[in-house]
């Protein structure tokens, strides 16, 4: 039992931390204008290069590809600077498919890839989703046909998070059109600069786009295929699992609640009973929170697999998020009911960001596998029941 | 590394524990104790005698103390462990049991009340407990009243330690009786049919069991970090700070309070019925969250505590935080300008 770091790992905090200190009200206040401006979420260029500068893209990767550290020194990592609330949407799309390629790739596919990544000059995005293959991911319709040593590729991918920025999308594709559900599917890094790849905005209410790709006839090399063909289920079924473990909310909450404890430092009269009640309930939630990331660290870290134990933190983290905001929402009320500018600073930025919590947290509990499905996982891994 | 399980002490502790209350502590044995006339098991006791119980709560380890009431809780065991261990783990006495918030198994001789039987306010006492006053709970043990005698002052400075523990050990009673009846609720759906297949392959019956399994891992996690917390190694005086004496007491009321109505609702009529061990386990869960007061006003009052600077910062082991609840920096150059304009 030991919920404490150990020196190596206090020394990394404290460095991680050092960094943190040192990003100005000024410097993310840039972050937001860049993301503002490129119109996508959580993801500013500059910050991500900022780790770069550090060696911190690609933590955890064996070398010559990257960094390795334990997998507890990672959580440590993304838990200071998720809860310091910078942006890091676009660092872990990026790490979790670059931890795909480390796994799974071709040697060429790795060389020509995992640099860029920790560079952080080349952006990924995940095709998973469709038009009619939401939860049900098995629906999926795009298909690849091998044509010689390239396959032409024809479909469409919905909900690509920053698509319009990606030099390449990671898609889940059809390969072998006679089987069926998990067999015969394959996965294919798409240069979406190539002949017949179309972009289209789909506006959210988070206030950026997210995308639908198309695919007429592309042609793609049969050397982008990442794992073994017609088997690209097993490794999809990885990257869900590094998706589920990222933070939905659940890390951020603990930064904004340490503003709302900044904020009325010497007014808890001002409150009430009731309200103050619900603060320490929320205080103590995200304490759940944490402990749940936590075992999902040392689990991972003893080698062992926690799918339920994501499942968990994962639907724990997202509904807590939104309780969180609309809590917030209602104290902060009448500055939350107001939408700032996106990328402009507001007279009231708590508040701001709160209106802007409530509209975002909305959709934490359906990407990354929505809370229906992560239910089934926790009841079908964790408890062992039956499958409907 | 960071580890959420229990170090080897404790796993030694309940590898011991588990082997004399498997044989020794079956649902039979705590329907007979509900139904006789002092609400005992005395050969329970005697097992527990045998394997050191008592020598743990004089231990007064907190890892330990919260491992055995976690396991005495799974079993459902009639005995009043959390209640006498607090006392003899903080004032060193036998046979007492803690009852600041109200009455206490009357099995036990004495008890430690606050303020009655001392002319200091919030004082401590130590005073007999009034077996003749004895009243069942619906949870079918019987509890009872201090007397009203002058009794022996006690030192008031432990009286704040006494109360963390309580809730640690209590939590911790309350987690293991959750995961027990989870593991009751389990096994039923798995095996029960309805519409010609396992009511567990329905997803209105297997989610809400997944809700039960978070906030039941949840309320445990805590329990485990209250009490690493409280450990002299982590500059504890042996009971978690208040801070996490109070989230874990209040996770583990509403993780117990989930788990039995979840559970009951997936065994339909069959959790009411007294011959299913169900409402073993839901009545003294629901009758033990009760013991200690409503954890709510302890939530609003850890909040004040986080609302003022001095308080705050004292706060250790929240969240990420070695000590305080610190501001990024950005945040506070962004947030800065409406504070001041607010002021």
């Amino acid at each position: 039992m030991n919920f404490g770091l150990d020196e190596r790992e206090r020394a990394w905090r404290d460095e991680v931390r050092a960094f943190v200190d040192s990003v100005s009200g000024a410097d993310v206040a840039g972050f937001r204008r860049e993301m503002a401006e490129l119109d996508v979420e959580r993801h500013a260029p500059t910050f991500y290069r900022m780790l770069c500068a550090r060696g911190w893209v690609g933590l955890g990767w064996p070398e010559p590809d990257g960094r390795p550290v334990p997998e507890t020194e990672r959580f440590v990592f993304h838990e200071e600077i998720d809860t310091a609330g910078l942006p890091m949407y676009g660092v872990e799309i990026n790490e979790a498919i670059g931890w795909m390629l480390v796994r799974h790739g071709s040697d060429a596919l790795k060389r020509e890839h995992l640099p860029r990544i920790r560079r952080g000059d080349t952006w990924y995005a995940g095709g998973y989703s469709e038009p009619d293959a939401g939860s049900d991911l098995l629906a999926l319709k795009t298909r690849a046909v091998r044509d010689g040593e390239t396959f032409r590729v024809s479909g469409s991918k919905l909900w690509t998070s920053s698509a319009h920025l990606a030099d390449f999308v990671f898609a889940i594709v059809r390969t072998d059109p006679d089987a069926t559900r998990q067999r015969g599917l394959s996965i294919l890094l798409i240069d979406t600069t190539l002949s017949g790849v179309e972009i289209a905005a789909v506006p959210v209410m988070g206030g950026w786009r997210v995308n639908q790709c198309f695919f007429d006839d592309v042609v793609v090399p049969a050397a982008n295929v990442v794992g073994v063909l017609d088997q690209g289920w097993a490794v999809l079924a990885e990257a869900l699992d590094v998706e589920r473990a990222m933070s939905f909310g659940g890390r951020e909450g603990r930064f904004w609640l340490t503003r709302l404890l900044h904020r009325y430092e010497g007014r808890a009269g001002e409150l009430g009973d009731a309200r103050l009640e619900d603060l320490g309930a929320l205080v103590m939630d995200l304490e759940v929170e944490r402990l749940l990331g936590l075992r999902l660290a040392a689990i991972g870290e003893r080698g062992a697999i926690a799918s339920a134990e994501a499942s968990m933190t994962k639907v724990f983290g997202s509904e807590l998020a939104q309780r969180q905001a609309q809590w917030m929402a209602d104290l902060l009320a009448p500055e939350s009911l107001f939408e700032g500018a996106r990328g402009e600073l507001a007279d009231d930025q708590l508040a701001a960001d709160i209106e802007e919590m409530l509209r975002v947290t909305t959709v934490y509990t359906v990407i990354g596998g929505t809370s229906e499905v992560q239910r089934n996982t926790i009841a079908q891994r964790g408890l062992g029941l039956p499958r409907g | 590394m960071l580890d959420e399980r229990w170090s080897d002490a404790e796993v030694a502790l309940v590898d011991g524990l588990r082997a004399v209350l498997v044989p020794e502590c079956p649902t039979s044995v705590v329907r007979a104790a509900e139904a006789s006339d002092d609400g005992r098991a005395p050969r329970l006791e005697a097992a527990l005698g045998a394997f050191g119980l008592d020598e743990v709560a004089d231990a007064a380890e907190p890892g330990q103390l919260a491992a055995a009431a976690w396991e005495l809780g799974r079993a459902l065991a009639p005995v009043p462990f959390v209640e006498t261990a607090t006392v003899r783990a903080v004032l060193g006495i036998d046979d007492a049991a803690y009852g600041l918030e109200g009455t206490v198994p009357a099995s036990v001789g004495h008890v430690v009340v606050a303020g009655a039987g001392t002319s200091v306010d919030g004082g401590l006492a130590l005073v007999s407990v009034d077996a003749a006053a004895a009243r069942r709970t619906t949870a079918g043990d019987l509890l009872a009243p201090p007397r009203d005698e002058v009794g022996t002052i006690l030192d008031t400075s432990e009286t704040d330690r006494l109360g963390r523990l309580a809730r640690l050990l209590g939590a911790a009673r309350l987690v293991g009786a959750s995961e027990g009846l989870l593991a009751l609720g389990i096994e039923y759906v798995k095996g029960r049919e309805q519409f010609g297949r396992p009511v567990g392959a329905f997803q209105a019956v297997a989610h809400r069991l997944a809700d039960a399994a978070i906030v039941s891992d949840g309320a445990g996690l805590l329990v485990r970090k209250a009490a690493w917390v409280a450990a002299t190694e982590q500059g504890g005086d042996g009971a978690p700070e208040r801070l996490f004496a109070t989230m874990a007491w209040a996770k583990a009321v509403e993780a117990a309070r989930v788990v039995a109505a979840s559970v009951h609702q997936c065994m339909g009529g069959y959790g009411f019925a007294l011959e299913y061990d169900c409402q073993l386990f839901s009545r003294r869960m629901r009758s033990w969250s009760m013991r200690l007061g409503r954890p709510g006003p302890e939530l609003a009052s850890m909040a004040r505590a986080l609302l003022e600077a001095p308080s705050r910062d004292a706060v250790r082991h929240l969240w990420h935080n070695d000590q305080g609840v610190p501001l990024p920096r950005w945040a506070g150059d962004l947030d800065g300008n409406r504070e001041r304009a607010t002021r």
